[in-house]
């Protein structure tokens, strides 16, 4: 085995490393100032995905607008879902999100069944971003290295926000003690839908850039999204920083797993899981148990 | 209602299950069929199966307090096992359920005692790693033992003849009744008992039973082994009414489906989970069926197609339940009949 | 007491609704005959079998005069939601009900199902839909026949007429499980007399979304022929990640499993794969004349070869009805097995009383880029025809232990 090659093969993971970032990210967003383990997350990573292709058919925008519009539009869903139901579990045992939002799964994406049939949707990458690009060592295609900078970038933006921004320090303080940051005159709810929004809207991010790689078929967020609460976990839940990390990592660490024995490539993320949890119950980045 | 009605209503409810094979009661269209036809009585089977099986994970989940995502590894276990030993190691029934009986013991004592190192969310995980390691284990047919995808047929010759065809069908309702009953009493007996009561405890106030002096890990322990091991057996008698295994038991969707019956029927009152296993089986059954029939064909396409679709169904009852309806059915039971709730426990 | 009047009322009901189980419901002897379409009918296989499955079945009916043995014929629809457990489940109720034949069993699992329930009731099951050779193999039945086309007929047909123009080094794309399994052993008994051999092959696990790290092993290995042995969505993702690390520049690419309705969904990436498959609309014109009169029906959209299979399967089952007089299934087999014949769907057909296989002609095909297609659908161009004996496996080979 080359060095170029697995070089290469290093790159895949970095570009599979960054889906699981983005929904990690986006799972550890809500899930810090909500108390919800969301369900639906892989289903707005699929909606993200539906919402590209009809633009794009319908609409006749680019792919680099639908970048822009379709998470807003998915993430505007989102905040209307969170107004109008998910609220209503404020106070109730977590479970309860949590079956709550599998139980939107599986309206959304029946729905989309019906809406879209089960087979798969065309979407082509766009001309701008077609091909390979020399890397040094290899031609690499175009459009994953694109995945792997927007996800970065993303992820690196969010992190500043939440961990550095004001705004960030008052959703944080919102969830720790909701009825102090209401004193001082901060909206709380408000802040709390922006956030899931927030979160919605990267799932969404995330489904775009999969489009045009992957066949865009209703139940394509059910597998990823297992392995995301995996890596959530992992990373420790509601811990930014462990999501954005672990997300890179596992993406290379199963890449590279695949390269060496294919079987092991959907297993190893659990195993890794199983050792992390046996060892340090709160995850890697996580805060140590404070219940 | 006192205490002698209701064990004379669930008496004469228990005789009117037990003789109905012989009694053709036409009862359209909740049925397509007469009651003692064999079709009725197939789906009536796996109604009951269900009911057990949502009990069983009733106690680890609504008594224990444990959110277990893998609960379908161990119904998966005794279908898989069952299976197994008929076919390739040619054991009788009998031989059959001794050896699942071993095995629906030591697989969640083991896997237990690893995944109750952790809880909540983190429990939940590491469950559904077990069991999605189950479900790809399966897939993957090791030794040609699962058949894979295409799941394990038994042969003519591999359960006793009284089990086999059509007509044989009320000798299967009636194993598939007395395993519910059985079921029942177990999870009632289970939960009342001096353990049971700890488990309840566990799930209020976990470090509370620790400064009691009781070890809350021996008892999540003991939930779980027994949650799952009647999973287990569940799968077997679903395995003898289907007369073959297949994969869609194992996945993690089983599961969630799992949890819907028990939250159905209402969390932490076994009764409310058996109702909702039964409820939600006959729905998924005939859904189906109801959406075909003529008068649903007339409607127009917008509120057909949804209608035909039963997991879109299933995901708005449950919408509607969790938020409207938190007791499940037998909340809903119970705010309708007062009288009922100052009656027992459970 | 309560408790008694509870009791008694409840003996008295059973004893007023026993006389009726007397009587059994069967269905009277001059009632509707009964056809089940078992079928995906919004699930992944919608479209290549589906509403279209149960359309050619009805047209098989129609044409046929709409009665046999003086009886009506009725088809009914029936979702299997791609679950074993409901199509038994279903199965079960449709035969209980009247039916006399289930037909299509679209995806190997539910038609394992069905054909189990069809030999428990000793009524026939005839499967286009799904491919398991386990159907005319280890799980072979008297009331069972597999018609359209199996994994074993698929491989040795492509595997033949690849291996055949000289191409020898082939990488698999194999996922973890029994098709994929039978898929590559039967490639590599087919592509072997011509010195063809898989170098290598990839054996991916359940659930793997991204193909990119298996596509980029398969580049670097250099082989002649890429063989996507998966199906479905696998086989989108699999091939959207061979064309975007430009594999169908270097190697031939071919695809297992494949039916026309898939083009459709996304004509510029399948352009240059090579597919194997029972059946073409358009490659006599015969059969350009059925699929005709089936688009006008179904919105102008072309059949493909499981939709075409269950109009003639259930063509031939009414005329063996006819000809022994009686839907009884015992009567139906005993006059089919070893019978032969051709139509607009099968060339050099027979009913091979060995292993219930229904053996035809085989097509391996090219699928056109949009530039060259003159018509809607007309997405394949015919490169081989596999005869019915090189195609299926031989009887010799059979591991069917006939019982009947």
């Amino acid at each position: 085995m080359s060095a170029d090659y697995l070089a290469s093969q290093l790159f895949n993971g970095l570009a599979s490393g960054a889906f699981y970032a983005l929904l990690a990210l986006g799972l550890s967003v809500i899930f810090g100032t909500l108390r919800i383990i969301n369900f639906a997350h892989g289903a707005m990573y699929m909606l993200g995905a539906f919402a590209t292709y009809y633009g794009v058919q319908y609409l006749h925008l680019s792919f680099f607008a639908a970048l822009i519009v379709a998470p807003l539009i998915v993430a505007a869903l989102g905040m209307i879902f969170e107004v109008l139901l998910l609220r209503r579990l404020q106070g109730t045992d977590p479970v309860y999100g949590l079956l709550f939002t599998f139980a939107t799964t599986l309206v959304v994406v029946n729905l989309m069944r019906w809406v879209a049939g089960a087979m798969g949707s065309p979407y082509e990458i766009p001309a701008a971003l077609s091909g390979a690009t020399n890397l040094g060592f290899t031609l690499y295609p175009t459009y994953k290295l694109f995945v792997i900078v927007v996800s970065i970038v993303v992820c690196a933006l969010v992190w500043w926000f939440v961990e550095r921004s004001l705004l960030g320090a008052r959703i944080r303080a919102a969830t720790e003690n909701p009825v102090l940051v209401r004193a001082l005159g901060i909206d709380t709810p408000r802040l709390i839908t922006l956030t899931f929004g927030l979160g919605v809207a990267i799932a969404a991010l995330a489904g775009v850039l999969a489009a045009p790689t992957t066949n865009v078929y209703p139940s394509m967020g059910d597998d990823i999204i297992i392995y995301t609460f995996a890596i959530v976990v992992i990373g420790g839940l509601g811990s930014i920083t462990g999501s954005i990390v672990m997300g890179f990592v596992l993406g290379v660490l199963q890449t590279l797993g695949a390269v060496w024995y294919p079987p092991i490539a959907t297993t190893l993320i659990f195993i890794v899981m199983v050792v992390v949890i046996a060892l340090r119950p709160s995850g890697l980045f996580g805060r140590r148990e404070s219940s | 209602m006192n205490r002698a009605t209701r064990i004379a209503a669930l008496a004469a409810l228990l005789v009117l299950l037990i003789v109905m094979p012989w009694i053709g009661i036409p009862l359209p269209p909740l049925f397509s069929e007469a009651m003692s036809a064999p079709g009725s009585l197939n789906l009536l089977a796996l109604c009951f199966v269900f009911g057990a099986l949502a009990l069983s994970y009733d106690i680890i989940f609504g008594f224990a307090g444990l959110l277990s995502f893998g609960h379908a590894l161990y119904f998966a276990t005794g279908v898989y096992v069952t299976a197994i030993a008929l076919t390739h190691w040619h054991c009788t029934l009998l031989q059959a359920i001794g050896i699942t009986i071993v095995v629906a013991l030591i697989l969640p004592l083991v896997i237990g005692a690893v995944c109750l190192r952790v809880r909540d969310i983190q429990f939940a995980m590491v469950t559904l790693a077990f069991a999605q390691a189950g479900s790809i284990l399966v897939m993957q047919n090791p030794f040609g033992l699962t058949g894979g995808e295409e799941g394990l047929a038994l042969g003519p010759s591999a359960l006793p003849a009284a089990l086999v065809g059509v007509a044989n069908t009320r000798n299967i309702y009636w194993i598939a009744l007395a395993f519910l009953v059985l079921t029942c009493a177990i999870g009632v007996w289970s939960v009342n008992s001096a353990p049971g009561r700890v488990w309840q405890a566990i799930r209020e106030n976990e470090r509370r039973v620790a400064v009691l002096g009781l070890n809350p890990y021996l008892y999540k322990l003991g939930a779980f082994v027994l949650s799952s091991f009647l999973a287990s057996m569940a799968g077997v008698v679903y395995m003898v009414i289907e007369g073959s295994a297949s994969p869609d038991v194992t996945t993690a969707s089983f599961t969630l489906v799992l949890l819907v019956m028990v939250v159905l029927g209402g969390v932490g009152t076994l009764w409310g989970a058996v109702l909702g296993g039964i409820v939600y089986e006959y729905l998924d059954f005939r859904l189906v069926v109801l959406a075909n029939a003529s008068g649903l064909q007339s409607l127009p396409a917008f509120l057909r197609v949804p209608l035909s679709e039963p997991l879109f169904i299933l995901g708005v009852l449950f919408i509607i339940l969790v938020l409207f309806v938190p007791g499940g059915l037998a909340g809903a039971v119970r705010r309708l009949n007062p009288a009922l709730l100052s009656s027992g426990s459970h | 007491m309560r408790t008694t009047r509870v009791l008694s009322a409840v003996c008295a009901g059973i004893m007023l609704c026993a006389p009726l189980s007397a009587a059994p419901a069967t269905a009277a002897d001059n009632g509707p005959i009964h056809i089940a379409v078992i079928t995906d009918m919004s699930g992944v296989y919608a479209s290549i079998s589906g509403q279209g499955a149960v359309e050619a079945t009805k047209m098989a009916v129609e044409d046929f005069g709409g009665k046999v043995l003086g009886r009506p014929i009725v088809v009914d629809t029936v979702d299997h939601q791609n679950s074993a457990t409901v199509a038994e489940a279903k199965a079960r109720e449709e035969f209980d009900n009247g039916a006399e034949l289930a037909v299509d069993l679209t995806n190997s699992a539910t038609a394992l199902a069905v054909a189990g329930v069809a030999k428990d009731v000793h009524k026939l099951a005839i499967v286009s839909g799904g491919g398991s050779s386990a159907l005319t193999g280890a799980s072979c039945n008297k009331y069972t026949y597999h018609y359209a086309y199996d994994t074993y007929a698929l491989a040795h047909s492509e595997g033949t007429s690849v291996a055949k123009t000289g191409l020898k080094t082939w990488y698999g794309i194999v996922p973890d499980y029994a098709f994929g399994k039978s898929m590559l052993s039967d490639f590599t008994d087919a592509i072997a007399p011509f010195g063809a051999t898989f170098v290598h092959s990839d054996t991916m696990p359940l659930g793997t979304t991204d193909f990119s790290t298996y596509m980029l092993a398969a580049k670097n290995a250099h082989p002649q022929v890429i063989a996507l042995l998966n199906a479905g969505a696998d086989t989108v993702n699999s091939m959207k990640a061979a064309k975007e690390f430009g594999l169908d520049k270097q190697m031939k690419i071919v695809v297992g499993l494949f039916f026309l309705p898939q083009v459709d969904t996304d004509p510029a990436l399948w352009a240059g794969a090579k597919v194997a498959d029972s059946w073409y609309w358009n490659q006599t014109p015969e059969a350009r004349k059925w699929a005709d009169r089936y688009a006008a029906r179904m919105n102008g959209v072309r059949p493909g070869s499981i939709q075409a299979a269950d109009y003639s399967s259930t063509m031939q089952w009414l005329k063996a009805v006819k000809a022994v007089g009686s839907v009884d299934a015992d009567k139906v087999v005993a006059y089919l097995d070893g019978r032969k014949f051709s139509d607009f769907y099968a060339q050099n057909a027979e009913w091979r009383g060995r292993d219930h296989s229904v053996v035809h002609d085989m097509y391996v095909y090219d699928i056109l880029p949009q530039s060259e297609v003159k018509e809607k659908d007309a997405w394949y161009k015919l490169v081989d025809t596999i005869p019915a004996s090189q195609a299926f496996r031989p009887v010799a080979q059979s591991n069917c232990t006939k019982t009947w």
